[in-house]
């Protein structure tokens, strides 16, 4: 139901002269958190511009807090707040001044959380923006960004090139900002450690496509390596692969294998076991081990 | 239409070249100061700074209001806001024409009534002075149009460039009128079918130019 979609993406297609965004669907229930993953040129920034209605898609519809983008983008951008890694603000104006300039716009803008973030973010409102860090100009991006209370963040890239300091305010602040469980969150990162601590729901995007999309748990009980002793056994490489579904990755030296399943249960383990084969041990993968082989496997697939 | 952000746009970009404009004017009372005095080197000086600080102050926010808040990328920021390009559009037309104007027909103002009350200068003067600074607005307009429309900063150096030349050549084609060269020196300031043929294709040039502006905006698709 779009009435409870704060972002939809139906078959959505851009093409330009060297990249093309093929077919993308997706969609981000409210109050939930999506992390979007992808490698550079991957189409994170161009999915993200379609949303903002900066964009117009070739072909598909896209929908933003029920509004049609980008015919509706002004009632949808009074909603959203968004904020990019190349969104630079006026470098001889004042945070005070750009305050004041959203405030004077937005009815929303919360001047007591503003306040609350300058304190949080330790940025001094009389400061001219060119003479901020790169960490300064992040968090004063965001704060402007948090303190209009939009129903709707997308965030492209908030944590690029921050120190760790730096990443792990801006961090703390939107773990905060996502305990409202009626604002939805889109937010893009090649830093799976990112992803993996703030979303609910992830999507891998690589080439113009998406990869997968699932909730975060999903992902990672699903995605599981086991590790095999198969000296009592005369499996090879060809039979391992075909005996269960879901096995992305085999990786054999003598009689050790260690199997990369996306498709994991517990009977897998019994299976192997039945046929001979010790379990040495099953191991949780990492997000950023998911991703890379869930893009080594979706562009495997495109190559055969 | 948009008007509350077209506003707050606007509120902005004047903002932001209040100060810079209040300089240039200044420089600009300046200049109608020198033509005032009954020398004709400070005559001449006068008209040469007077043209020369129209210039600069549409070359100013040109690229104060448009090119840099691309290059700089500042633009994201303004896109992010409640608006759609065609907003954007005419937030930076009003502007930027708004800002334009407000110094240059001040000026225009000081020039004709230097002109006019001033008898070391011939009033025949008034029509070609008209013209001429009628062009550079017309110019003005241009460089904006080419600047919103390219999104590049090369191509509105250019133009700039271009345009800045073509001032000097625009006067000695404008004085190959025989309707106006005659009148220059004139005691009275001769309105005939020539200056006013001139003045009205000036306007519709600069009418053209917004139309165009318009047009082409509203084909673009991509906007960052």
């Amino acid at each position: 139901m779009t009435s409870n979609l704060a972002i939809k993406l139906s078959q959505v297609s851009k093409r330009y002269p060297h990249f093309n965004l093929s077919k993308i669907n997706l969609a981000l229930e409210e109050g939930c958190i999506m992390g979007l993953i992808g490698p550079n040129g991957a189409g994170k920034s161009t999915t993200i511009r379609l949303l903002m209605g900066l964009v117009q898609p070739d072909a598909g519809e896209v929908s933003v807090l029920g509004h049609s983008m980008p015919s509706s983008q002004v009632k949808a951008k009074w909603e959203i707040g968004f904020a990019s890694e190349d969104m630079r603000l006026y470098k001889n104006a004042t945070i005070e001044w750009h305050m004041e300039y959203l405030q004077s716009i937005y009815p929303s803008w919360d001047k007591g959380y503003a306040e609350t973030l300058l304190k949080r973010f330790d940025l001094i409102p009389r400061q001219k923006i060119k003479g901020l860090s790169h960490g300064q100009r992040v968090k004063a991006g965001l704060l402007l960004v948090l303190a209009r209370r939009p129903k709707l963040l997308i965030l492209d890239e908030p944590t690029t090139g921050l120190d760790p300091v730096a990443r792990h305010e801006v961090l703390n602040e939107l773990m905060e900002v996502l305990k409202d469980e009626t604002r939805s969150v889109l937010f893009s990162s090649h830093n799976t450690q990112d992803v993996e601590q703030l979303s609910d729901q992830i999507t891998f995007i690589d080439r113009g496509k998406v990869v997968n999309s699932q909730d975060r748990e999903t992902f990672l009980e699903r995605w599981q390596r086991i590790r095999l002793d198969l000296s009592k056994s005369d499996w090879s490489e060809n039979n391992l692969s075909s005996s269960q579904p879901g096995v992305v990755d085999i990786q054999q030296s003598g009689n050790l294998a260690v199997v990369t399943t996306n498709q994991f249960n517990p009977d897998m383990v019994s299976a192997y076991q039945q046929q001979g084969a010790e379990i040495l041990g099953v191991e949780n993968m990492t997000l950023e081990e998911i991703f890379v082989a869930e893009v080594h496997s979706s562009r495997q697939g495109a190559e055969k | 239409m948009n008007t509350v952000m077209i506003k707050h746009l606007f509120v902005k970009d004047w903002q932001f070249c209040r100060n810079a404009l209040a300089f240039y004017f200044a420089i600009g009372v300046a200049s109608l100061f020198l033509i005032s005095v009954a020398s004709k080197l400070s005559f001449y000086v006068g008209i040469v700074l007077l043209v020369s600080i129209l210039i600069i102050i549409g070359a100013h926010l040109i690229f104060v209001t448009v090119v840099n808040e691309r290059k700089e990328q500042t633009l994201s920021f303004v896109m992010s806001l409640p608006v759609t390009f065609s907003d954007y559009t005419v937030a930076k037309l009003i502007a930027n024409i708004v800002a334009f104007l407000i110094p240059w027909g001040l000026l225009v103002a000081g020039v004709l009534s230097v002109i006019s009350f001033n008898a070391d200068i011939p009033n025949g003067l008034i029509p070609f002075a008209l013209i001429v600074l009628l062009e550079l607005f017309v110019a003005y307009l241009l460089v904006l149009s080419v600047a919103l429309i390219t999104e590049s900063e090369v191509w509105t150096i250019v133009m700039t460039t271009i345009c800045n030349i073509g001032v000097s050549l625009f006067w000695f084609w404008i004085s190959s009128f025989a309707g106006i060269s005659k009148h220059i020196q004139g005691e009275t300031a001769i309105w005939n079918t020539t200056a006013a043929s001139i003045i009205l294709i000036e306007l519709m040039i600069a009418a053209l130019i917004i139309i165009v502006t318009f047009w082409c905006q509203s084909r673009k698709t991509d906007f960052l």
